[in-house]
């Protein structure tokens, strides 16, 4: 009979009972280890009391302070877990508004600088971004004008300035254009970027004359015409005219595109005005350029001092470096002086299709508007929660992982300190 | 403060014998067995406060206890040493008050269920003492080796299997039986 078919529950405790009874125990076993726990001070908090030492405060007091911090050592883990999630929330959240902020004042800034003075505003066609001077040729005698101007707001001292004439634009913005000083204090004037567009509805069969009148009005006013497209189209022909005049002129030169619709046929259907301050962008440009200028002029006297091929090579990889710094600097301050002295006025023209009175398009009213609303409502909030779904998915997947870290993180850690 | 204190000493000084028993039938060592139990208590004293509500308390020590026997016998001692130790520091038994003879032939019985549990790996060995020994509930012996109680169940079974079949302890199941009876 063995001894699994003898014994059940009962007896196996009661065999284990047999050995582990037999065993003997030390003598003061449990006072002993209860005497190095307060060596080791783990009871120091009434080691004092029992030793008498009542007036040691400092050591009660540290011993009670070691006591409540492992007391809350628990709590602290959830304290902790719970400020993380907090923090990590509040990130979240705050990433968000910064950023939906940060689009806000873009928006703001640029309404700020638009003047709607029409029913419509398209601020897509304030600037479509003219062709320069060198464009047409008509601009040239205006470039000579812009470019002498330019050179005298920055305080340029250029061997076109000693040569005497102003040099041709495309000179002008020739990579040889040696700027040798640059003075910043002539800055003090302020560089406004001024834009315009205007969109003019016209009679039948008047729209060339009126786009001839535009030119005019360019020329009347110093500018010339950047770009021009005509769509003769049979209903509905079309013209869109950029011009560019000097800054100066440009509110006269809006106001007489705009009377071109004083006429009780036509009507401007929607007119915009933006005006930019750039002039901390100019300074900015500029110290840059006289920085790269110096540091250039510097390695150029380096390599008439080297004397070996080596070092000539490695002086002039970098001058060659620092030259192009030069350049390209140079040409954002040209682009800038250019956009200062001459505001651009995108015109369209357009004249009024012969049927659109016939064709019976009522606006909306009652429950048809009340649809088209609910539609266009509809959209926007669907287009607004899809716009925001990026950074609450990353808020989102970032809580997950921290509770998840948390849920297997702790029971390690705790079990790491037992 | 101070009633905190006593009652965890009390508590712990109550739990002592029983601990120590447990601490040897794991290690197999009253040397490591000793150690083991010192740093459990110690332990426990510095964590006193993540210590569980009462009823939780016990299995919350055997697991601490479990551990130091563990990290005792995982310590780089050579085997050899290990089996020098055992035989040198043989379980020291208990004097039987029923005399000499009694006394020798108690100390054979429990000397070869010792030797029976030792023949056992750890992780029978472990909870086979936990739960006919410490007395704990398979879900608590789950507790304190960390693993679910369905594993435990087995291993209760293949542990009461395997000693079973030990020929030593065979050789004296009459007299287990009368022993336990």
């Amino acid at each position: 009979m063995s001894a699994d078919e003898l014994f059940d529950d009962e007896r196996w405790t009661a065999i284990l009972g047999i050995a582990g009874e037999a065993i003997e125990i030390p003598e003061a076993g449990a006072q002993r280890i209860y005497e190095l726990a307060k060596e080791r001070q783990l009871v120091s908090v009434v080691t004092g009391r029992d030793d008498g030492d009542d007036g040691d405060e400092v050591r009660a007091a540290g011993a009670v302070r070691r006591t409540a911090q492992s007391r809350n050592r628990g709590q602290r883990w959830q304290l902790i877990a719970g400020v993380a999630a907090a923090l990590t929330l509040v990130v979240g959240v705050g990433g968000v508004l910064i950023q939906n902020r940060g689009r806000g004042d873009s928006s703001a800034k640029t309404a700020s600088l638009t003047r709607t003075t029409t029913k419509e505003t398209n601020a897509e066609r304030a600037y479509q971004g003219g062709n320069g001077p060198s464009a047409n040729p008509k601009a040239e005698p205006y470039s000579v004008g812009r470019s002498a101007n330019l050179s005298s707001q920055l305080g340029y001292k250029s061997t076109f300035d000693k040569a005497g004439p102003a040099p041709t634009p495309a000179a002008a913005r020739s990579k040889n254009f040696a700027v040798t000083s640059l003075d910043l204090t002539s800055l003090d004037v302020t560089k406004l970027q001024k834009n315009g567009a205007i969109d003019i509805e016209l009679q039948t069969r008047s729209l060339t004359a009126r786009y001839n009148d535009v030119q005019a009005i360019a020329k009347q006013n110093g500018g010339y015409l950047s770009d021009g497209k005509t769509n003769e189209v049979a209903d509905t022909p079309t013209a869109a005219a950029t011009i560019r005049v000097p800054v100066r002129n440009f509110d006269t030169a809006l106001e007489q595109v705009a009377a071109l619709a004083a006429k009780p046929a036509n009507k401007v259907v929607s007119r915009t005005a933006t005006s930019v301050d750039v002039t901390a962008q100019y300074a900015d440009v500029g110290a840059q350029l006289k920085a790269a200028t110096s540091a250039r002029d510097q390695i150029s006297l380096l390599l008439t001092k080297a004397t070996n091929i080596g070092d000539i090579l490695a002086v002039y990889e970098r001058l060659n470096t620092s030259q192009t710094e030069v350049d390209r600097l140079q040409g954002q301050i040209n682009l800038l002086g250019d956009q200062t002295a001459f505001s651009t006025i995108a015109v369209t023209l357009h004249e009024t299709p012969t049927h659109a009175v016939d064709a019976g398009v009522k606006p909306k009213t009652g429950l048809a508007k009340a649809w088209a609303d609910a539609r266009h409502g509809f959209g926007n909030a669907l287009a607004w929660i899809v716009a925001r779904s990026g950074a609450a998915l990353v808020v989102l997947v970032a809580l997950v992982a921290m509770m998840l870290g948390l849920r297997y993180l702790y029971p390690v850690l705790r079990r790491a300190l037992l | 403060m101070n009633g905190e204190r006593d009652e965890l000493n009390d508590w712990l000084a109550a739990s002592y014998t029983k601990a120590y028993r447990t601490a040897v039938l794991i290690c197999g060592n009253p040397d490591d067995a000793r150690e083991a139990v010192q740093d459990a208590f110690l332990r426990t004293w510095r964590f006193r406060a993540s210590l569980p509500p009462d009823e939780g308390r016990d299995p919350w020590l055997y697991r601490v206890i479990v551990n130091a026997c563990y990290s005792k016998l995982r310590q780089e001692i050579p085997r050899r040493d290990r089996e020098r130790d055992r035989v040198d520091s043989a379980m020291p038994i208990a004097v039987s008050a029923e005399g000499p003879a009694a006394h020798a032939e108690h100390a054979l019985l429990a000397d070869t269920v010792a030797g029976a549990l030792q023949a056992l790996p750890e992780s029978l060995r472990t909870p086979l003492v936990l739960r006919y020994w410490s007395g704990l509930s398979e879900r608590e012996i789950a507790m304190a080796i960390r693993r679910r109680p369905g594993t435990v169940k087995s291993r209760l079974h293949e542990a009461r299997r395997r000693l079973a079949s030990d020929p030593a302890l065979a050789g004296f199941a009459e007299e287990l039986l009368g022993a336990v009876q």
